[in-house]
């Protein structure tokens, strides 16, 4: 147990489905990216990490605390910003009383202390202006922001993101990715993403997970150099290749065994990312 | 954290300040002012730095700073339901009451559900003039109040809400107490319509402690659901079977249902659930339990 956050052996199915089988793996202060495809046990790590959900076997270990404890599953909330997939959204909230509902969850008491702490990050996603407008008014974009606010309150040591930029534009992930450099200073940072530009742009680690297990950890540099020799260009697709697919230039990527005269390119993330799931056999959606 | 999200307007700036003439005026003496004037001007404030800034420089002092902060605080206090009001007439604190307050069991579409339902549970028995559909339905109100209250769409801003401290069977009991409080005291107002019919009208009572009680405790397993709706099935199939078992000309107010055997068994009923509350209170605290 050398991190923050730090898994050992840790299990968790639900009836016959094994999401998570029996992991080991150490956060560390910095952003880590977990990059898998839809049921790979990405969520369901992160509602471990966060005490949403229990672990069935192994031991989890949150700054020294044990989250299968009652009083350990507290110290840790105390220190946690969780933003789930899907938040729910009482449609008579505003993005203001979605906001101080969560900060009382989180024992805000002092109303005058809690509404600057609301104000604050409601600042610092850029919803000051619409604060006072019900959430069932908000655009997709704005909603994901409101839900990312109430990550952010009380600057937590420990953020657990699961897919903060889905529904994020272009511009707006731009922007979360500044917003998240400032705010994983000196917290460990925890995100699911299936946006491979985001890894590489955010996270120091990336951490990926196939079928429920650990297939890959290091850096983004990394992941992109296992596909290094191994993608190459061309004008009409190749059967040889792992994975092909034509890009907006009208040219065929392809990942997999060059041939010969093969004109390689330099590897993304993305490229480690499909071969490695190419490798490990698991049915990924082509990239984005 | 101070940065903004960049692109959008610092919501402290605004294009157009006020005079100084404005400020010096406003800060000493400010019932000197147009009241119109001031008033906008007050709201001006609110949304400028600068300008609370220049005031606060005039005035000099960490009191407008902290007063500015209280005005803030107010205007930004989130509308609070009549329930959320008597609560802290009552005085509960308002964070309390917005965590009591916010959920679908105290809306008045819910609650006027089961007034509705108690309404026609009386207007059956004064028809039939037997206490029987009255003591029938009575207990199966508070069930539709905790569905309400903790089914797994029910909490104000969802799974956000599971890993948070305040989450667990403190906030469960606390928020399923003032639900049950609301019923009951409909359920009470019915029980007086419903008169001295031809049983012990309260026989309703303890089913319906028994049956919420019942459900949160297989809100444990299940979600709540599921957990209510088999005891609601449950207490109908009950109902029926012993009617049954007394004879289809017995009335229901008669029935060994609402009879002390009855009544013990839901005492009972309610003892175990209770006890199971309390041996499985940790799952309240993940999303495995009811929220």
């Amino acid at each position: 147990m050398n991190g923050d956050v730090s898994a050992h052996g840790v299990t968790k199915a639900f009836g016959p489905l094994v999401a998570v089988d029996g992991i080991d793996v150490d956060f560390e202060p910095g952003v880590t990216g977990l990059l898998g495809p839809n049921g790979a046990g990405k969520t369901t790590l992160m509602r471990m990490v966060a005490t949403v959900v229990a672990a069935d076997s192994g031991r989890l270990d949150v700054f020294g605390h044990d989250p299968s404890t009652g009083a350990g599953r507290l110290e840790i909330r105390r220190q946690l910003g969780y933003l789930p997939q899907e938040p729910g959204f009482h449609r008579n909230f505003s993005a203001f009383d979605f906001v101080d509902y969560v900060a009382i969850l989180k024992e805000w008491g002092d109303r005058s202390a809690r509404h600057d702490e609301v104000r604050r990050v409601l600042t610092v996603v850029g919803l000051a202006s619409v604060m006072h407008k019900r959430i069932g008014r908000l655009s997709g974009g704005m909603r994901r922001r409101v839900a990312i606010a109430q990550a952010l309150l009380g600057s937590p040591r420990l953020l657990v993101l699961d897919e903060p930029t889905a529904g994020l534009d272009p511009e707006q992930r731009l922007r979360f990715r500044e917003l998240l450099g400032t705010a994983a200073d000196g917290a460990t940072v925890l995100l699911s993403t299936h946006q491979t530009d985001d890894v590489a742009a955010l996270c120091n680690r990336v951490v990926v997970l196939l079928a429920g297990r650990i297939r890959f950890v290091g850096s983004p540099g990394d992941l992109a150099q296992r596909a290094d020799e191994r993608v190459w260009t061309a004008s009409t697709r190749d059967a040889r290749a792992e994975v092909a697919w034509v890009t907006g230039d009208g040219a065929v990527r392809h990942i997999g065994t060059p041939p010969v005269d093969a004109q390689l390119v330099v590897p993304t993330v993305e490229d480690g990312y499909l071969l490695l799931a190419r490798e490990a056999d698991v049915a990924v959606v082509g990239p984005s | 954290m101070s940065n903004t999200w960049m692109g959008d307007p610092d919501p402290s700036e605004t294009a157009w300040h006020a005079p100084r003439s404005l400020i010096d005026r406003f800060a000493v003496d400010p019932g000197g002012v147009d009241s119109a004037v001031a008033a906008s001007f007050e709201a001006h404030l609110v949304a400028c730095a600068r300008c609370r800034d220049a005031v606060t420089e005039r005035v000099g002092g960490v009191v407008l700073e902290d007063s500015w902060r209280r005005v803030a605080s107010l205007i930004d206090t989130p509308h609070l339901s009549i329930l959320e009001r008597v609560m802290i007439r009552l005085g509960v604190s308002d964070s309390t009451a917005r965590l009591l307050g916010g959920t679908p069991a105290l809306t008045l579409a819910t609650l006027g559900s089961v007034v509705t339902l108690a309404a026609m549970a009386v207007a059956t028995s004064r028809i039939t003039d037997s206490a029987g559909g009255f003591l029938v339905v009575a207990p199966l109100l508070p069930l539709l109040a905790i569905v309400a209250a903790f089914a797994s769409v029910a909490d104000p801003v969802g799974e956000a809400a599971v890993p948070t401290p305040m989450h667990g069977v403190g906030l469960v009991l606390r928020r399923a107490a003032v639900v049950l409080s609301a019923v009951f005291m409909v359920l009470g107002v019915a029980d007086l319509a419903v008169g001295d019919l031809n049983a012990p009208v309260v026989a309703w009572l303890l089913p319906a402690l028994a049956l919420p009680v019942g459900a949160l405790a297989l809100g444990t397993w299940f979600r709540a659901e599921v957990a209510a709706m088999t005891l609601g099935i449950g207490w109908m199939v009950v109902v029926l079977g012993v009617r049954w078992t007394n004879g289809l000309h017995t009335d229901f107010a008669d029935s060994t249902t609402f009879a002390p055997p009855g009544q013990v068994a839901a005492f009972v009923l309610l003892l175990g659930a209770a006890a199971v509350v309390v041996v499985r209170r940790d799952q309240f605290q993940t999303m495995e339990g009811v929220r």
